[in-house]
């Protein structure tokens, strides 16, 4: 009977061990991927160019961002939250770099009206003097050629993501 | 605590029957599990062949590394789908897919980038000339 006892009290004592040393040790779960993943998100919801020229994308990074979260906070594999974390993180990243994409956009399309405006004033120039002057003057020099995206448009840096 | 409950089991082949319908269900679970949680990724891995056929004529130097990296990822969806290893395969397909997409943004960011630059460029020099014509 005593040594049932002293068996049972080795075995709770060996039980409470490994608790308190699982609750020690811990468990691996993928909280660097998911700090990264918070980290590239943070930054790129902080950046006003990006929630103003790539509020899809940024949806996007917030949605997978979300589900890292869900799956980290309901203890699912460690795999699983990494892989959703590397989605948010490289998605929070293709929206930075399309809001840096449109704005260089919109300074190329900026840069090619001031273009044309400057012309047609350096050519109205050039016929006024030539037409005081009463000689053919010699046309404005030829600006630089218009400098032309030599591919089409860029379209969306997203492709819609397979359904779930 | 299982041996408690299965002391009434007299009988050692009425043990073994138990034991070995009990493996054949979990097995039939397991399976059943697998086959109806996990359908073959064909889509996540139409979606990342799409990405990086819109990428690979866009990327010529800028986001190669990035679409280098799809590609692989891609290679290995594929594999893993064929091995029947479905879990894998859409890990690698969904990865795939962002990656490529980036590959995709950096490329094309470097290529705007550059057309803006010169359109700039035009324009300060066309500034210039006026500036010496009304000197």
């Amino acid at each position: 009977m005593r040594a049932e006892a002293i068996r049972h009290a080795a075995l709770a004592a060996v039980c409470a061990c490994t608790l308190v040393a699982g609750g020690c040790t811990s468990v691996p779960r993928a909280t660097n991927e998911l700090e990264a993943a918070r980290d590239v998100y943070r930054s790129a919801a902080a950046n006003p160019q990006v929630q103003a020229r790539a509020p899809v994308e940024l949806e996007l990074a917030e949605r997978d961002l979300r589900d890292a979260e869900n799956l980290h906070s309901a203890d699912a594999a460690p795999a699983r939250v990494a892989h959703f974390a590397y989605l948010a993180a490289q998605r929070a990243r293709i929206a930075m770099k399309t809001a840096e994409l449109r704005a260089a956009e919109a300074s190329y399309a900026m840069a090619n009206e001031q273009r044309d405006r400057l012309q047609l004033e350096l050519d109205s120039r050039a016929s006024a003097a030539s037409s005081s002057g009463g000689q053919t003057s010699q046309p404005a020099p030829v600006a630089p050629a218009q400098p032309t995206l030599n591919a089409p448009p860029a379209q969306p840096a997203y492709s819609a993501p397979a359904p779930r | 605590m299982p041996y408690m409950a299965c002391k009434g089991c007299t009988d050692r082949s009425d043990l073994q029957r138990s034991f070995r319908l009990a493996l054949g269900l979990g097995a039939l679970a397991l399976g059943l599990g697998a086959c109806s949680s996990m359908p073959r990724p064909d889509p996540q891995i139409d979606a990342a062949r799409a990405a990086v056929s819109k990428a690979q004529p866009v990327v010529l130097q800028d986001g190669s590394m990035e679409l280098r990296v799809a590609q692989y990822k891609l290679a290995r969806a594929e594999q893993d789908a064929e091995r029947g290893d479905y879990t894998n395969a859409r890990i690698y397909a969904e990865q795939a897919q962002v990656d490529a997409d980036y590959a995709r943004a950096i490329a094309e960011n470097a290529r705007v980038e550059r057309a803006a630059a010169d359109a700039n460029l035009g324009v300060r020099r066309l500034q210039d000339q006026l500036d010496r014509r009304a000197k």
